[in-house]
Formats: C-alpha cells, sequence, structure tokens
C-alpha cells in the first residue's frame, strides 16, 4: 500500500502542542462550567479540591496494588475499573493523532505507534502504583524512562514505530496544559515569609549552581546543569521538564537529571524529618525546611507530616509557592537561552529582542498564557478559585500527567544506554547535585528560621 | 525478572517495619507521596488556619 503523504504544510511542532494544550484547556473549562453545582458553589469546605466534574471520572490512571497488578484496576469493592485507564490512554493515541495532522505528516502510519507507546505507558503506571515505589516517591517518570529504555535496548525501536516517537511533541502539549496548574494567585498563600522562602533563596541556588556547573565543575553540557539547577532547586521532575523543554536540554540529560532527582529525593525524604527531630527544631521552621529543600511534592507532603500536622501542612504550602514558580523560571530560561547561550557571535546581528524572539520557543508562549489566564480567573473570587481547580486537579492534571509518561516513554525508547554513560561516568552531574543540594539546604534552613522562626514570628504573651 | 521484583520482592518489602510503618502513616493522613505537583495531593494544600495566631504573614 503506497505511504500517504500530506499535500499540505504543516505547523510547526511548538504551534500543534499549543493549538492541542489551548483547545484541551478550554474545553476541561467549559466542562467543569456547565456541571457546576448549583448548591454552594462558592463553598470551599463542600468542594475542597473544586466543583465536581462527570468527565474527572472518566480518566485516571491505575490504582495502588500490592503483589496483584491487576488489583490495581479494581477499587475497593473488587469491581473493575479499567476505563479510565484505557481512555487515558486513548487520549495518548487521539492527542499524537492530532498532533501528527496538525504537523501535515501521515496519520495513518503512526497509528501502530501510538497504541504501542499508550501501552507502554499504561505499563509505566502500573509499575509506579505498586504500593513501595508509590509511597517512596519514585514516581511515574522514571519508569516511563526505564521502560523505554528498556524495550528500545533490548528489542530496538521497529521501523513502524518511528513515526509515532513525537515525545518532544507529547511533552510540550503537557506543558501548555500544565500551565493551567500554575498560578500567581498561589504565591501569596504563605504572605511574605514564605515569598522569602521560596522567591530569595530558590533563585539564589539555582544560578550559582548552574554557575558552579558550567565554570567550576565544567560540566560540558550548559543544559544538563540548567535541567538539574532547576530541578533541584524549584521542584523537581515538573521544573525538569519545563526547564530542561526551555533550553533544549537533550533526552538524555532530562532523563539523568530525573534519575538522580528522585534517588536523591527518596534518601532526603526519610533523612530529613530524622535530622530535623535530632536539631529539636521547631516544626514551622522545620516544615519550611523540608518544603523549601526536598524536590517533588509528594515526598515534601510525606517527610512533612512523619513530623506532625503542622509541620506537614506549612511543608506543603511551602512547596506550592515553589511550583507556582516554574512559570516565570521557565520563561527567563528561556529568553537567556535564546537571548545568550543559543546566540552565534559570529552569525547576522539584529536586535537583541529579534534574536531572542528567533530562537524562543513558543510552546513556552502557550504555558504562560494558560498560566496567565487560569490565574486570572482563579483570582476573581470563590466561584471561579473552585472553577479552575475543579477543571485542572479534576481533569487537566490528568490527561497532561499521560502525555508526560507517553513522552518520557518515548524519550526512553530514543535513548541508547551508550549515550548515557558518559555523564555517570564523570560523576560530575552527582557532584553538583549534591553541590547545589548542600548550598539549597543551609540557605533554606537560614530563611526559614530568620522568617518563620523570628522576623515574623507572633510573640505569644506567656 | 521485573515481575519477580514487583510481585515477590517489593510485597515482601512491605513487611519490613519501618516501610510498614512508612505506608501506614502515609495512608492514615491520606498523603499521596508520588504527587508529582501540589494539583495532585489528595487535599491542596491552602494556608493552614492556624498559621495566622502564629505567624505575621503581612507586616
Amino acid at each position: 500500500m503506497p505511504e500517504e503523504r500530506s499535500s499540505r504544510r504543516g505547523f510547526h511542532e511548538d504551534t500543534a502542542a499549543v493549538l492541542i494544550g489551548l483547545a484541551t484547556l478550554v474545553l476541561a473549562l467549559a466542562m467543569t462550567w456547565l456541571a457546576r453545582p448549583a448548591d454552594e458553589p462558592a463553598s470551599r469546605d463542600r468542594y475542597p479540591k473544586g466543583w465536581p466534574s462527570p468527565v474527572a471520572a472518566m480518566v485516571g490512571t491505575p490504582g495502588a496494588w500490592v503483589e496483584q497488578p491487576l488489583a490495581a484496576f479494581q477499587n475497593k469493592d473488587g469491581e473493575p475499573v479499567v476505563w479510565p485507564t484505557v481512555i487515558g490512554m486513548g487520549w495518548t493515541v487521539l492527542v499524537g493523532l492530532l498532533g501528527i495532522a496538525l504537523m501535515g505528516r501521515a496519520g495513518r502510519a503512526a497509528l501502530p505507534g501510538f497504541v504501542l507507546l499508550a501501552f507502554l505507558a499504561g505499563l509505566a503506571y502500573v509499575l509506579a502504583s505498586q504500593k513501595v515505589i508509590k509511597y517512596y516517591n519514585l514516581e511515574y517518570p522514571l519508569w516511563a524512562l526505564a521502560v523505554g529504555l528498556f524495550v528500545g535496548n533490548a528489542a530496538g525501536v521497529p521501523r513502524w514505530l518511528a513515526p509515532a516517537l513525537v515525545g518532544e511533541f507529547f511533552i510540550k502539549t503537557g506543558l501548555v496544559i500544565f500551565g493551567a496548574e500554575v498560578l500567581g494567585s498561589r504565591l501569596l498563600a504563605l504572605g511574605l515569609p514564605g515569598l522569602m522562602t521560596a522567591w530569595i533563596v530558590t533563585p539564589i541556588v539555582l544560578v550559582i549552581t548552574y554557575l558552579f556547573g558550567v565554570h567550576v565543575l565544567r560540566v560540558p553540557s550548559r543544559s544538563l546543569c540548567m535541567t538539574l539547577s532547576a530541578d533541584m532547586s524549584v521542584c523537581g521532575v515538573s521544573a525538569a521538564i519545563a526547564t530542561g523543554a526551555a533550553c533544549r536540554a537533550k533526552k538524555e540529560e532530562i532523563s539523568l537529571t530525573i534519575g538522580l532527582s528522585l534517588f536523591f529525593t527518596v534518601v532526603m525524604m526519610v533523612v530529613m524529618p530524622a535530622v530535623i527531630r535530632q536539631m529539636d527544631l521547631d516544626p514551622i521552621i522545620g516544615g519550611a525546611w523540608i518544603g523549601g529543600t526536598i524536590d517533588a511534592t509528594g515526598a515534601v507532603v510525606a517527610a512533612g507530616e512523619s513530623l506532625g500536622k503542622k509541620a506537614g501542612e506549612v511543608a506543603a504550602t511551602v512547596k506550592m509557592i515553589q511550583n507556582s514558580m516554574i512559570g516565570l523560571i521557565a520563561f527567563a530560561v528561556a529568553v537567556y537561552w535564546a537571548g545568550w547561550v543559543d546566540h552565534d557571535p559570529a552569525g547576522p546581528r539584529g536586535t537583541l529582542f529579534g534574536e531572542v524572539w528567533r530562537r524562543f520557543p513558543r510552546f513556552i508562549l502557550g504555558f504562560l498564557g494558560a498560566s496567565l489566564v487560569c490565574t486570572a480567573i482563579h483570582s476573581l473570587g470563590p466561584e471561579q478559585e473552585l472553577w479552575v481547580e475543579g477543571a485542572t486537579t479534576g481533569i487537566t492534571s490528568k490527561l497532561r500527567g499521560w502525555l508526560f509518561c507517553v513522552g518520557f516513554v518515548c524519550m526512553g525508547l530514543q535513548t541508547n544506554f551508550r549515550e548515557l554513560a558518559p555523564f555517570l561516568a564523570s560523576g560530575r552531574p552527582v557532584v553538583l547535585y549534591v553541590a547545589g543540594q548542600a548550598l539549597n539546604l543551609a540557605l533554606t534552613l537560614a530563611m526559614a528560621s530568620l522568617t518563620f522562626g523570628w522576623l515574623f514570628r507572633k510573640v505569644v504573651e506567656p | 525478572m521485573t515481575a519477580a521484583v514487583w510481585c515477590v520482592l517489593l510485597p515482601r518489602l512491605l513487611g519490613v517495619t519501618p516501610i510498614q510503618q512508612h505506608v501506614a502513616l502515609m495512608e492514615d493522613r491520606g498523603v499521596d507521596p508520588s504527587a508529582m505537583y501540589y494539583t495532585e495531593l489528595e487535599r491542596l494544600p491552602l494556608r493552614p488556619a492556624w498559621i495566622d495566631d502564629v505567624i505575621i504573614l503581612w507586616p
């Protein structure tokens, strides 16, 4: 059968990602609005995670299981709940086909590949939801990469799969959708002490770690230094994905960053509470310290809760403030990269703005646009808060999770073990991570003690 | 090999006391340590009500 060819020009990958991502957000917001509750629509107590939507239950991921993987597809009553996972897998196939069509490529040839990728992403989620793995924060991107690496290196990538390997497109589309969860209004959740702990320490640690990697350790790749610095100083895997895409990091660099981050996250999740108890630290300061240092949000909550309810709440809120910085940091990294790092000194000179615009990754505009619009809506009032939260926590967070998962499977499939070896052999990325995290720990403890322990602490009358 | 690790070794690790306690504590508190972003948590980490009694948020 002759290969399908498209005779029309297609959109750029970034444009396709933005179109599909924004369309998804508009649909999610519309469906949540249409299903809005008539009863107390502004009640946070009634709707703690935003307005519920019937669509939210339709998409999901495998649940936790202990020794029988099939238990991941059953609810507590033993009834099968496989459809949310199947719909999630189908969603990735749909996005893949739409993206291919928008990019002007043959869709039929890629369909079998998208189906296989969806299955591999489902497998990654099953691996990630085993209880020990889940409760020690070994997140799904790690297993998606591992599944892809294993299949790609053990069996090779067959020719029929190649048209579907659009991992960057999946990641970019996921990031545009993710923008809706990056709400600027969250930055003020803990007032000035929260802003100081997150906004003063994080940029300092990010910049110093990056410069240390480039100029002192002389790690050959600047994009690896930036991705690793952002992952460690901001909020883990989600920051690695956003900044890695913004600075056009190689897939091996993002893979390595995620692996390192998750390893040290598990260590810190276990060790930090013990250290805090040993130091007899105030639980609020301890919680702020955990929130500002442990990479992954889930691990932050786990570590904080093991110290107690107050520490857990402060830790989670500080981490949420850091989470909300991703948009600005990704934008700043994209501008810096386009204007100064990717800049060719021997090439034709234009204005700085022109040079930056020429190289700027366009999907970041979609990501920021989604963030700004949803922040604006979220800021309008309590009903609008619950509307945006219902659409994001209920629908779009799961949809972008599936896209990230399949994106990482693609990355793993396209990565050769040999390409990872040089990064690991030198040991410098590990040194960079440890050095940066040591600085992060010291500065965050100092700032948390200063703000939550002294400057803004209310004196309690005896 | 993968099946052996995931279906045999990891379930046995759940019997190790520190791991068992960690998982039980997380389940009891409704915490999902695998959450990648705050929107994936069981409860949104909004400002705790008691914080205003202890911390001056806006001087």
